[in-house]
């Protein structure tokens, strides 16, 4: 990843404002979980496996609240995306899809 | 945070001293991208957006025709909402024919997520069978560092590394060449755009190298020099003194990249980037109170807004990004 990226990153983090920590996520979060006494973790779901992976690592030891992203359209969940003119047609109808 | 661009060059410079070994870059040129992260940035965009001729001027290429909105790396990065940059232009400027064109851009972003979360990294490998041969070389150094010769590629590629940003179109033909031209494995192409897009999503990234290779379309995407003309008006093409792979009609160019067999080159991929150890040092304190509540919001680069759905369910709680080597190309 370019710096560029990792200061916008930075940049966008700082104005939340947000802690922002360098290091392996699980092991980072779960320390300060026990240093700080918080009780829970809260996210926001992301697509990417890694972070599903990250998820379930963490829910062992720690009480993870997810919650879902807001989408443009709402999906069902089981629907396996091929080709976007279909994809569209069907649910992007909110949005003049025709 | 509100710094003056002195100040903001200050900031990048102690922070790639911070940072060094966790970007691709020499230190000696990390830089800023012209791109200010964060949200009072981002909704100033959305405001001065004016989405009438986007239908019509999406794909020019010159900054100052082009009707593209350049929120890409704010939306990627959930500075902004996907549904909240729609609502917006509905509220502005209704439903007509432009605002149809954009909502649609948008709705690939969704699409492109949606094939991710059902096939997970197989994204990064063909979802099917190519459409045409592909070659296997890798990403030579003169695309890489964009001294090709030809203008419009090279132009393209000056973007991408000085600030992070690549036009649309612009990816296509760069992409296409890169592919269908140069014989190049589109996985090499959709690391190297990755490594230096300030939008890079694993998702768009990768399924739009798969659509232009022809492995998760019907067909490859190709151009040819009267399309760079038409959206360049010439600036290209007036001054570049290459001989044109493009200078031909479509049936012309297929029979030249698609008719022979296409040679093995070598199997290289684009070198890893070497694991060093991880620090653990808060780099950024937040300046909250500990007592903020009893629950710990984690922030990644999906989320990096106060209008995250976890942040809005809890607002007073502390909250926390990591920055770590390898982040958001699989979400950490």
């Amino acid at each position: 990843m370019s710096f560029k990226r990792l200061f916008f990153l930075y940049e966008s983090a700082a104005e939340i404002p947000a802690e922002i920590r360098l290091g392996k996520v699980v092991e980072q979060l779960g320390r300060l979980v026990e240093e700080q006494g918080y009780e829970s973790i809260a996210v926001t779901e992301s697509v990417a496996p890694r972070f599903r992976v990250l998820l379930e690592a963490l829910k062992t030891k720690h009480r993870v609240e997810l919650f879902p992203e807001i989408p443009l359209v709402s999906v069902p969940d089981d629907y396996v995306p091929k080709r976007f003119s279909p994809f569209w047609k069907k649910y992007g109808r909110e949005w003049g899809a025709e | 945070m509100n710094l003056g661009e002195s100040d903001r060059i200050r900031q990048a410079e102690e922070l790639a001293w911070q940072l060094e070994g966790l970007y691709l870059e020499p230190r000696q040129s990390a830089r800023a991208a012209p791109y200010l992260g964060g949200r009072r940035e981002a909704l100033s965009r959305l405001e001065a957006f004016d989405v009438r001729g986007y239908a019509s001027t999406r794909n020019d290429v010159r900054e100052e025709r082009s009707g593209v909105s350049r929120l890409s790396p704010y939306i990627r990065h959930g500075v902004l909402g996907l549904r909240e940059v729609a609502e917006a232009v509905r509220e502005r400027y209704g439903d007509h024919h432009d605002s149809r064109k954009f909502w649609a851009e948008l709705g690939w972003r969704q699409f492109w997520k949606l094939v991710h979360r059902a096939w997970g990294d197989a994204i990064y490998e063909p979802m099917e069978e190519a459409k045409v041969a592909l070659g296997e070389r890798p990403l030579p150094a003169e695309l890489r560092e964009g001294r090709t010769g030809l203008v419009c590629m090279d132009a393209a590629i000056r973007d991408l590394l000085e600030t992070g940003y690549m036009h649309n179109h612009a990816r296509m033909w760069v992409a296409s060449y890169v592919v269908h031209t140069c014989k190049v494995d589109w996985r090499e192409g959709e690391r190297w755009f990755y490594q230096h897009l300030l939008d890079g999503d694993p998702a768009s990234n990768a399924l739009s190298w798969q659509w232009i290779a022809s492995t998760f379309s019907h067909k490859p995407y190709i151009f040819n020099r009267e399309n760079v003309r038409k959206y360049s008006g010439d600036t290209f093409c007036a001054s570049c003194s290459a001989s044109c792979p493009f200078d031909a009609d479509y049936p012309e160019l297929e029979a030249r990249l698609f008719a022979r067999p296409v040679p093995l080159g070598q199997a290289g991929r684009v070198a890893g980037l070497e694991q060093k150890g991880w620090q653990d040092l808060p780099l950024a304190q937040s300046g909250r109170s500990k007592a903020g509540g009893k629950t710990l919001v984690w922030l990644h680069g999906d989320s990096l807004s106060i209008l995250d759905p976890a942040l809005q369910a809890y607002p007073e709680a502390d909250r926390v990004l990591f920055l770590t080597r390898n982040c958001y190309r699989n979400a950490s």
